[in-house]
C-alpha cells in the first residue's frame, strides 16, 4: 500500500487529507487520487514528493509498498 | 508635490518642542519614502557612535508615497532607528492603520529625538503636537493601552517588554507589529508609551490612479499566491512545503525537517482554529488570521511564530503557539527573537552549559519564561539581552543562531544557500526579508537549485533592491510575490517550468542579471506588468519611475543603510553566520565576496566611490 497525503489547494476536493492506495507507480497513484475525488485532476499544478523528495518526472517513478506520496501546492510569503 | 503629505515633523522629546524638517522635492525623488527616506535622515542626523539606548538615538517613523492613495496593501509604515539588539541600523515595516492616519495628519514622517523626563503619550494632530503624561498608561499591556487611547486615532504603543528595555521588544499598532530589532526598547528608553495621530487630509495624486489600482487588485486576487494560498492558509501555509524542502528550522536549526510538521501546518490552523481572515486595511490579500482563544477573537500566529515556537523547540501543540503568540503581543515582544532565545537556552541546557527549566519538546516552562523575559526576572534578565549576549556569557557560539546579534527567522538556510548569504549580509542583520528572501526561488514556489552558488549573489541583490523600493513606496512586499509568473506556479511539473528552474543557476543568466544590477536607471526605461509598482508610483507622484529608477532607488537605500552600519563599526567579519549553518551548509565566504563584487563594494565590504557616485550618496 502507498500512503498519500494531500495539502494546500487540492484538499478542497477531499474529505480527508490522508489515505492509502494500492499502486505500483506514481502514475497509478495519481490516477487513484483523481478517481477518489471524482474530478479530473491536473497534477501539473501540484508539487509531488515521494518520501519527501520532489519528483521531477512523474511517468518514470516506480513505487514500493510503504512509500509516502505527498501532493502540495506552491506557496510563498513569510 | 503629489502623493506626499508634504511635511516632515521633527519632535524633540527633551525640550517637548516640534518643528518642520526640511525635505525637498529632490529628496522625495531620490529616497522615495519609508525605510529609504528614514535611512537618509538617519545618515544625515545621527552621530556615528551613538548608543541605541541614549537620548542621542533617533526614531524615524515614515510612510510612503502610495500610502493613503488607495493602492493595494499600502497602509504600511516604517520605523528605523539604531537597534538595541545589534547596535546597528534596524528598520521595521508594519501594517495596521497608523501609517494611513499619520499621512492624513499631513505628515509623511516623524523624526523623534531626545528623551522625555516623564512617561509620555505623544498625540500628533494636523497642526499640533500634544505631550500627554503616560503615568496612568505605563505598565499596561498593548491591548489594554490601545483600548483606553482615543478610538479613531492611529495608535502605536509598547508593552511591558518595551518599558523594561527588552532588547527585542516591538512596537504595536492594533494587532500589527513593528517587531524586529528592539524598537520597543528605544521607545521605552525615550519614555514613549504611545504615539497617536489623527487627521483628515487627503492625498492627491498626479494622475488618475483608480482604474490602474483596480486592475492591480484584480491581478493580485487572481494570482495563485496572493489570491489563493495567502488568503486561504496565511503565511502558515508554508510550513508543509518548508518541511518537504528541508528548510523548516528544527531543534535550534539542527535540521530542516520536523516529524510533527502537520500538527503545526497552515492546513491544521485553518481546519481547527480559523474564524476568518483579518488582514491590514487597504489589503486585498488578507493573509492575517483571526482565531479563537478563551472566548476571545484574537490574531492568529504567522509562519515565523509557528515555525520557531513549533519545530524549532520541538513543540507540536498549535494551541500553545496561539496562546504564546497572543501573550507575546500583549507583553510587546518580537516572536522571532524570543523563540530564538528559548531554543538557544534549551540547547545550552541540553549541553549542560546553563541549567534551566527549558527543554526541547517540553513546553511546561514557557508561559512563565515569556513573562520573566518581559519583566526581566531571574534568568529572564539575561534572556532579554538576546542570543548573542547569552552565547558570549555562557558559551555555545557555534550554535547561537543569529547574524550580527539578531536571531534568524524560521528558514533553515543550509538547503537554501542564497537565503543564507542574505541573512549574513542583511543590513537589518538576521532578517529574512532584508536578506532578499531568496528562499522564495530556492525552496518555496520555485525549485531553483538550492545548493548551487551560481547566480545567488546576483539574485539576492536584485531582490533586495526591488523589495527596498517596494517597502519605501509604502507597500507590503507580498505584492511583489505576484511577480512570479502564474504559469511557473501553476505548472511546476511542466517541462518549461523545469527548464526555467534549471537555467536560473546557469552562468549566462547570472551574467544577464549582473548586467541588470549594474546598469543605471536610464537603461531599463520600462514598466514590467509583473511589477506594477513602478507605474503606480509614476501615476501617483508624477515622477518618472520605471524599472531602472525603481531598482536604483532600492539600491540607494540598501547602500545608505550599509554606510550607516559601516560608520558604526561594521566589518566584513560581522557579515557572518553561526558555524552550525556553515558546516556542510552555506559556503559563505565565497558567496559573500562575490556579493560584494556584484554590489560594487570593495573586498572590505565598503561601497566603492564609483558606486556611491552612481547612487548620489
Amino acid at each position: 500500500m502507498i500512503k498519500v497525503k494531500i495539502f494546500g489547494k487540492l484538499t478542497e476536493h477531499f474529505h480527508e487529507g490522508e489515505f492509502e492506495l494500492e499502486a505500483g507507480s506514481l502514475k497509478d497513484v495519481l490516477k487513484g487520487v483523481s478517481m477518489r475525488c471524482h474530478v479530473e485532476m491536473n497534477f501539473k499544478h501540484q508539487l509531488i514528493f515521494v518520501n519527501k523528495i520532489q519528483v521531477k518526472r512523474i511517468s518514470s517513478v516506480i513505487l514500493q509498498p510503504g512509500d509516502l506520496v505527498t501532493i502540495l501546492s506552491p506557496a510563498a510569503g513569510g | 508635490m503629489k502623493a506626499y503629505a508634504g511635511r516632515v515633523l521633527k519632535i524633540d522629546l527633551s525640550t517637548q518642542t516640534s518643528a518642520i524638517y526640511p525635505w525637498s522635492e529632490k529628496d522625495r525623488e531620490m529616497f522615495l519614502g519609508g525605510k529609504i527616506m528614514a535611512a537618509k535622515i538617519l545618515y544625515d542626523l545621527l552621530e556615528p557612535k551613538v548608543e541605541s539606548l541614549s537620548k542621542e538615538n533617533i526614531l524615524v517613523i515614515s510612510t510612503g508615497p502610495l500610502t493613503n492613495t488607495g493602492a493595494p496593501a499600502s497602509s504600511r509604515f516604517n520605523i528605523s532607528t539604531i537597534s538595541p539588539l545589534t547596535n546597528l541600523l534596524t528598520s521595521s515595516n508594519c501594517g495596521g492603520s497608523f501609517g494611513l492616519i499619520l499621512k492624513k495628519t499631513g505628515y509623511d514622517a516623524l523624526i523623534i529625538s531626545g528623551r522625555s523626563r516623564d512617561k509620555l503619550h505623544l498625540e500628533v494632530l494636523e497642526d499640533q503636537v500634544i505631550f500627554h503624561s503616560a503615568d496612568e498608561l505605563w505598565g499596561m499591556d498593548t491591548e489594554h493601552v490601545q483600548e483606553v487611547l482615543p478610538k479613531r486615532h492611529g495608535k502605536l504603543v509598547i508593552g511591558p517588554a518595551g518599558e523594561n528595555l527588552v532588547r527585542f521588544a516591538g512596537v504595536f499598532s492594533g494587532e500589527r507589529t513593528a517587531g524586529r530589532g528592539g524598537i520597543g526598547a528605544v521607545f521605552g528608553y525615550k519614555r514613549i508609551k504611545a504615539i497617536t495621530c489623527f487627521g483628515s487630509r487627503k492625498t492627491e495624486t498626479a494622475h488618475e490612479v483608480k482604474s490602474f489600482y483596480k486592475s492591480w487588485i484584480e491581478k493580485l486576487r487572481k494570482h495563485p499566491l496572493t489570491g489563493h494560498q495567502l488568503p486561504t492558509y496565511g503565511t502558515a501555509g508554508l510550513v508543509t512545503i518548508m518541511d518537504h524542502r528541508k528548510i523548516l528550522a528544527t531543534k535550534n536549526f539542527k535540521s530542516g525537517t520536523y516529524q510533527d510538521f502537520e500538527q503545526i501546518s497552515g492546513e491544521r490552523l485553518k481546519r481547527d482554529h480559523l474564524i476568518k481572515n483579518k488582514g491590514c486595511i487597504t489589503c486585498p490579500i488578507q493573509c492575517g488570521r483571526q482565531v479563537a482563544y478563551e472566548g476571545k477573537k484574537i490574531k492568529g500566529p504567522e509562519l515565523e511564530t509557528i515555525g520557531l515556537f513549533g519545530a524549532n523547540i520541538l513543540n507540536n501543540d498549535m494551541e500553545a503557539i496561539i496562546r504564546w503568540n497572543y501573550k507575546l503581543d500583549l507583553l510587546g515582544m518580537d516572536s522571532i527573537s524570543t523563540a530564538g532565545v528559548l531554543a538557544f537556552m534549551m540547547e545550552l541546557n541540553e549541553k549542560g552549559l546553563l541549567k534551566s527549566d527549558l527543554k526541547f519538546g517540553d513546553i511546561s516552562a514557557i508561559d512563565q519564561t515569556l513573562e520573566d523575559i518581559a519583566y526581566r526576572r531571574g534568568l529572564g534578565q539575561e534572556m532579554a539581552e538576546g542570543v548573542k549576549h547569552l552565547s558570549e556569557k555562557y558559551g555555545g557560539k557555534d550554535f547561537a543562531i543569529h547574524s550580527k546579534g539578531m536571531e534568524l527567522s524560521a528558514y533553515e538556510p543550509r538547503n537554501a544557500v542564497g537565503q543564507g548569504l542574505g541573512y549574513a549580509v542583511s543590513n537589518r542583520c538576521g532578517c529574512h526579508i532584508n536578506a532578499g528572501y531568496l528562499v522564495l526561488f530556492e525552496g518555496l514556489s520555485m525549485a531553483m537549485n538550492p545548493k548551487s552558488q551560481v547566480n545567488k549573489a546576483e539574485f539576492t541583490i536584485f531582490s533586495q533592491d526591488v523589495m527596498e523600493a517596494c517597502s519605501a513606496a509604502g507597500m507590503c512586499i507580498f505584492t511583489l510575490q505576484a511577480m512570479l509568473p502564474d504559469f511557473v506556479l501553476n505548472k511546476p511539473n511542466h517541462w518549461l517550468t523545469r527548464f526555467i528552474n534549471r537555467i536560473l543557476t546557469t552562468k549566462p543568466v547570472a551574467l544577464g542579471l549582473s548586467w541588470i544590477n549594474r546598469v543605471g536607471p536610464n537603461l531599463l526605461p520600462i514598466h514590467l506588468p509583473m511589477i506594477p509598482h513602478t507605474k503606480a508610483l509614476s501615476l501617483a507622484t508624477g515622477f518618472k519611475i520605471r524599472l531602472g529608477e525603481f531598482k536604483t532607488i532600492g539600491e540607494r537605500g540598501f547602500n545608505l543603510e550599509r554606510l550607516i552600519n559601516i560608520s558604526r563599526g561594521l566589518e566584513v567579519s560581522h557579515d557572518d553566520l553561526p558555524k552550525r549553518l556553515k558546516t556542510n551548509g552555506v559556503p559563505l565566504d565565497a558567496l559573500k565576496q562575490h556579493f560584494y563584487e556584484c554590489r560594487g563594494w570593495h573586498e572590505n565590504g565598503h561601497p566603492s566611490d564609483k558606486t556611491r557616485r552612481k547612487l548620489g550618496i
